[in-house]
């Protein structure tokens, strides 16, 4: 009895939060809708780098850069090749995950550190030629990217980024989930013990890395195509640290986790705006507090108080 | 009789440490043979060579008919020879039952959630109640069966054992010796076992192996090694004349 009455107040929540989610944009004003979309994109990628991080245990700070990859390769596509632009966002997020499969071949099977520090070089490396490469992106003046819909509204991009995002999370959920799943869990468990039996380590963890950069591909395309200017800022070591942090925040190696720390510090980040540069100083303590008294995060909380939304 | 492993000249040094000097060893379908020796004499780092864990300087390691000594660990145990660890190493965050399943996902590509075969193990080696308890709530000896129990899943053909007995009383030892001759009875392995247990091994082996300072000593039936008097000097020290 206890289970059942448990699960219809779970559905109860689910579909309350999917009433509020499609009804958003009757109520809220343009910046709230504004707001939704940005905290939809950083579930996005939070999720994504949680796939990497929290369920093979491999710290990646090159996930921002293939938000880069996606957004400038869907972005010049549109502009010099006048395609039609979900085509050029599907051709971004191809180009981010084969990129991203290129390099989790070449620097997984060096595992632990040596992955963090090519990651980090590479997102250097990416930003730099990003921004003097200028004749092609602008270079930080910034590329003014087509949008996706012909008539500007607000409303549609939200339905657009909510369907993906949605869809991404039941799919990783799924993944998680799924035998392959279990093969990631084993990886980040124990690495050896996995191999003993038969698990190909480096072949999963390059899997997971190339699936993770295929959605932060295609996170950043949508962004694109949505804020109509992009520059070498979405690449940057700051964005990858506001996405550790949403993720550290929300909940490592959980499905919901990195959905709470992505809406909770873009909202957050909203209303502590004013204070300027040090929202990230705000940010700094959470996740210190966070890391210190609760380690599973938000969901890690939640889960204590025996609630699970997965 | 048929070998199903066989090890040619192998050899391994640490630094200057000779760990392992030309061992040849010869292992047949069907048998457990004991590997016993002082700490040190190169018992697991043989085990670590022929999973593939570590690289060996040379000689060569041929297991079912193919030579395994340049392949990885993941291709070793698909083919069929799976090991356990002397310190236990579960999968701490999942289940007894996905630790298992894991394994299981080697031989079966696709095994269904309720697979029969992991209800059949954990009952046999005696932890069905521990299904959906987290491994790093279990005891020692719980782990210890759970790890037996997931190399088990892949179907081996040759299992390697490192100390599983360790760390157990007088009576878990029993029941752990009744699982080894069950297992070799029913599922048809071979076993290669580590031990430092002498009682145990002496009781249950067909053959010992007997490893000292990297080298191998003597292989032959338990009656024969413990009154070998070569193998005594290495258990006790040589007779001392003053």
């Amino acid at each position: 009895m206890a289970t059942k009455s448990k699960r219809s107040i779970k559905w109860l929540i689910g579909i309350s939060i999917a009433l509020a989610a499609l009804l958003l944009p009757k109520f809220a004003s343009d910046y709230g809708i504004h707001i939704a979309i940005i905290s939809l994109f950083y579930v996005l990628m939070s999720s994504s780098w949680n796939l990497v991080a929290g369920f093979t245990g491999q710290v990646s700070f090159a996930h921002a850069a293939f938000a880069a990859i996606g957004a400038y390769a869907s972005s010049l596509m549109a502009i010099h090749y006048n395609l039609p632009i979900p085509l050029t966002i599907v051709f971004g997020t191809c180009i981010a995950g084969t990129l991203g499969h290129v390099l989790g071949r070449l620097c997984l099977p060096l595992g632990g550190t040596y992955l963090s520090l090519v990651t980090l070089s590479f997102a250097e490396i990416l930003r730099i030629v990003i921004t003097n490469e200028d004749q092609w992106t602008r270079g930080t003046m910034g590329l003014q990217v087509p949008g996706i819909f012909r008539d500007y509204s607000k409303t549609k991009y939200y339905l657009l980024f909510l369907a993906i995002t949605v869809f991404a999370v039941l799919g990783l959920n799924l993944l998680i989930r799924s035998r392959m799943g279990l093969r990631f869990r084993a990886v980040m468990d124990d690495e050896i013990a996995a191999a003993s039996v038969g698990v190909h380590t480096t072949n999963i963890r390059v899997l997971a890395f190339t699936l993770s950069s295929l959605i932060a591909g295609l996170a950043g395309a949508l962004y694109g195509h949505y804020a109509m200017l992009i520059s070498p800022d979405i690449g940057s070591l700051a964005q990858m640290f506001l996405i550790l942090a949403m993720t550290m925040i929300g909940g490592l190696g959980s499905i919901e986790g990195p959905i709470f720390g992505a809406i909770l510090l873009e909202v957050l980040s909203e209303q502590i705006r004013s204070f300027g540069e040090y929202h990230l100083l705000v940010f700094g303590v959470i996740s210190l507090l966070i890391v210190r008294f609760a380690p599973q995060g938000l969901a890690g909380l939640l889960r204590r108080q025996r609630w699970k939304l997965f | 009789m048929e070998a199903i492993l066989e090890t040619t000249n192998v050899s391994k040094k640490f630094g200057g440490l000779q760990v392992l000097d030309r061992v040849n060893l010869t292992v047949y379908a069907g048998e457990i043979l004991g590997l016993v020796g002082p700490n040190g004499a190169g018992k697991t780092t043989l085990f670590n060579i022929l999973s593939g864990a570590i690289p060996l300087d040379s000689g060569t390691v041929t297991a079912f008919g193919t030579e395994i000594q340049n392949k990885k660990p993941f291709e070793i145990a698909t083919l069929g020879l799976v090991r356990t660890f002397q310190i236990v190493r579960p999968f701490p965050t999942m289940t007894c039952r996905e630790n298992i399943l894991v394994a299981r996902l080697l031989s079966t590509p696709r095994p269904s959630v309720k697979d029969p075969l992991i209800d059949e193990l954990l009952e046999s080696i005696g932890i069905a109640h521990l299904a959906l308890k987290k491994a790093q709530e279990l005891t020692l000896m719980e782990k210890k069966k759970m790890e037996i129990a997931r190399a088990l899943a892949t179907t081996p053909k040759l299992l390697l054992l490192d100390e599983v007995m360790s760390g157990l009383n007088p009576t878990e030892i029993n029941e752990a010796i009744e699982l080894l001759l069950k297992l070799r009875k029913e599922k048809n392995i071979t076993i290669i076992w580590i031990e430092h247990v002498m009682k145990a091994i002496v009781k249950t082996a067909d053959r010992i192996a007997v490893l000292h300072r990297g080298q191998l000593l003597t292989v032959d039936t338990p009656s024969k090694v413990i009154s070998d008097p070569q193998v005594i000097e290495v258990y006790l020290g040589r007779a001392n004349h003053a």
